[in-house]
């Protein structure tokens, strides 16, 4: 494995003011049991000791000119140092389990498959936000995305841990910035030139989550407008690609109407027909709590899963008002967000 | 999907009709050869989330149904049938599902029918419009 892996692989590690969790990142990048070529730290003219921290822990650091204001930005500066074959992507925020490279390569060995991402799970489950989105992971990563990468198309190669084939993702563009999600863009642009992505979810990361609501409001609200602005970029490409329109439509659907019904629709029913219609926020906790008790029971991490379980619903309740707000701003008002804020 | 927009409905009925329907799917790539016993694992993992996925959902509705009888009420008495899950609801949504699974196709459909028409035009000789990626690029 090592053998084959030996000096095809650089690791690109997008930065600004970081200094607290870059060091972990980049040791558990050179930890690896397949370890990259090369640890590129990009140092997006930070304002703490980012830099010299990242080289410190044996990290390759690279500085933009001036700060490129996104972290799509900052990923193609170091894009056109890479010379290896294969890249990866890393956040400055995230760890690898030790064997996380080692479990990803293997599915490029498939040449049609140009984009693998692994499983995602917070470090830190201690706040009610992390604990939702705890459970959050547990649900889309053992369910949905395995389903997903069934039938061929996971929805998203998650931007924290992802490798790539260098010459086709400097093909599809390389990480674009007309979008707030710009994970989401690439994939859909690699499923649009007949790439095939894949799941892999043995390979695990650990990325830090945000921990209170400034930071879940930031991230939330890049994520629901980077979501809208991809199915406003890419609708049309997305026509031709079977499963993955089907989920994008039911996703989009889900988007809009299910957060109208839980934001708007239950309450009032609640005020005008019985209070017992609030029932309808947990009628679904049986279904969700199967594949995450699936999970948690394997990682034994079972109480932490049920402990974490109720913070899900206040989440999901959260994620629906940012949801709404960014179909509002970006298909009515047509007032795009276009500004990159750094949460999580 | 992400796990976090409100509404199991819609997105979990796609996810779970889809883990329910892989193993027929995969029995083509079995007779075509391509199947492995990784991705046959991974589907009979799905399959049984699955299937645990509609016995929570009737487990519950069992329980609910049990307490309302003990709590005196005559309309739910059904707690101990082999079958309590609500079929019109699911109806309602797998309606619901099927509805804008055919709009996404139709407009796929649709789609298709104007490329057709449009490659089978002879070039325009008026002004070239911009190719839309350099409008969005602008």
């Amino acid at each position: 494995m090592g053998q084959t892996y030996e000096n095809r692989l650089t690791a690109i590690v997008p930065a600004y003011n970081e200094a607290a969790t870059v060091t972990e990142t980049v040791r558990s990048l050179l930890e690896q049991t397949v370890a990259p070529a090369q640890v590129i730290v990009i140092d997006d003219c930070s304002t703490d000791d980012t830099a010299s921290v990242a080289e410190a822990a044996g990290a390759t650091v690279v500085r933009p000119p001036a700060n490129t204001g996104s972290k799509a930005g900052a990923q193609m500066h170091a894009l056109r140092a890479v010379d290896t074959e294969l890249v990866m992507a890393v956040d400055a925020d995230t760890t690898l389990a030790p064997d996380a490279i080692e479990k990803l390569l293997p599915a490029l060995d498939d040449p049609e498959v140009v984009a693998a991402c692994g499983f995602v799970l917070p470090r830190d489950v201690g706040s009610v936000w992390e604990r939702g989105r705890y459970v959050e992971y547990m649900l889309a990563f053992s369910f949905f995305k395995r389903i997903q990468d069934t039938f061929e198309k996971p929805l998203i190669s998650s931007g924290c841990f992802s490798v790539y084939r260098t010459a086709e993702l400097r093909e599809a563009g390389g990480w674009s910035t007309r979008t707030l999600a710009e994970d989401m863009d690439l994939t859909w642009s690699l499923y649009a030139a007949r790439h095939k992505v894949r799941f892999v979810p043995e390979a695990v990361s650990y990325p830090v989550e945000p921990h209170d609501f400034d930071f879940m409001g930031k991230q939330l609200r890049r994520w629901s407008h980077g979501f809208v602005q991809n199915v406003r970029l890419h609708w049309r490409s997305l026509l031709s690609l079977g499963y993955l329109r089907s989920m994008v439509a039911v996703a989009f659907w889900d988007a809009m109407v299910a957060s109208l019904a839980y934001l708007v629709l239950l309450p009032l029913l609640a005020i005008l027909v019985s209070p017992l219609v609030l029932v309808g926020y947990l009628i679904d906790a049986p279904v969700i709590l199967v594949p995450v008790l699936w999970q948690a029971v394997g990682r034994r991490e079972t109480l932490r899963a049920l402990a974490s379980f109720p913070s899900f619903f206040l989440l999901r309740m959260v994620n629906g008002v940012f949801m709404l707000s960014a179909v509002w701003r970006e298909m009515i008002l047509r007032r795009p967000l276009l500004v990159y804020e750094k949460g999580h | 999907m992400s796990a976090g927009i409100p509404g199991m409905g819609l997105g979990g009925l796609f996810f779970v009709l889809s883990a329910l329907l892989a193993p027929l799917l995969e029995l083509a790539r079995v007779a075509r050869g391509t199947s492995t016993p990784a991705r046959r694992r991974q589907i009979a993992r799905q399959f049984a989330i699955a299937i645990a996925m509609i016995a929570a959902v009737d487990l519950t509705l069992r329980g609910f149904l049990l307490v309302a009888a003990a709590l005196g009420s005559g309309a739910f008495s059904d707690a101990g049938g082999a079958f309590v899950l609500p079929l019109a609801p699911i109806g309602i949504t797998g309606a619901v599902l099927a509805f804008v699974l055919l709009i996404a196709k139709s407009m796929a459909v649709v789609q298709g029918l104007r490329r057709g028409t449009q490659a089978s035009r002879p070039p325009s000789s008026g002004a070239r419009r911009r190719p839309r990626a350099a409008r969005a690029e602008a």
